[in-house]
């Protein structure tokens, strides 16, 4: 079964199976900003980035800018909006 | 302790708009949910039909055209959840943020599992909420799909 260790720390793993093909396992990541996860793929193109203040990864230029995902649900749940 | 819980539905596609499986926040009810789990997967005949499904968060409004399917604790000794969960949407709730995208082949089963801590997690907001939704299909198929969260 062909697994794709892509991530030292990975936040899920994914396995697909399908008849008459090889099972399929890969890692996501998940944004530390809006909390999606994604699937890692090397040199994919693909432009995520990587938070400072929050250690960890997010998704791309979307999420570029700093609000932790803990505190944007607090916000949530504060004024039910999401806040910039 | 976390109490877990699950539901299933098996269907065809009720609208790409909306989510086909989700749970959502009737009332701010003091928690927040956290999807663990998630099973895409098709009873249909074996073809060459795929359909792309997100992740996506709602608020705003209970989503509504389809039916509440039964929330089974996966301890049974558990009370009932505090989230609800609904089916088929058609109608009712505003699709916010996409948090996964996957396409599924109609033969594949798909799996995904979060690590501790990694979940997806809904806010303690009523009319917040999160599911699984098909937004494209190649054919008109059944899909069956199953979604796991602790709360």
């Amino acid at each position: 079964m062909p697994f794709i260790a892509t991530a030292r720390r990975p936040a899920g793993n994914v396995l697909i199976t399908e008849p008459g093909a090889p099972a399929q396992e890969f890692d996501t990541l998940q944004c530390v900003h809006c909390g999606g996860h994604w699937q890692v793929i090397p040199g994919s193109g693909i432009l995520r980035g990587y938070c400072p203040r929050c250690h960890g990864p997010f998704c791309g230029p979307q999420c570029a800018t700093c609000l932790p995902h803990e505190k944007w649900l607090d916000q949530m749940e504060r004024h039910g909006v999401k806040l910039p | 302790m976390a109490r877990s819980y699950g539901i299933q539905n098996t269907a065809a596609i009720a609208s790409a708009s909306y989510p086909q499986l989700c749970i959502f926040m009737a009332t701010a009810a003091g928690v927040r949910p956290k999807i663990y789990e998630f099973l895409i997967s098709s009873s249909a005949t074996p073809a060459d039909n795929a359909s792309r499904f997100s992740i996506d968060r709602h608020t705003t409004a209970a989503p509504t055209g389809g039916s509440a399917p039964t929330i089974a604790p996966l301890e049974f000794a558990d009370p009932a959840a505090l989230v609800s969960a609904y089916q088929a949407a058609t109608g009712g709730c505003t699709m916010s943020t996409v948090l996964m995208l996957v396409a599924v082949n109609l033969r594949a089963t798909f799996r995904w599992v979060a690590a501790p801590t990694k979940e997806f997690v809904v806010p303690n907001t009523q009319y917040a909420g999160m599911g699984i939704r098909s937004a494209a299909q190649t054919g008109a198929y059944n899909v069956d799909s199953s979604l796991y969260w602790e709360e």
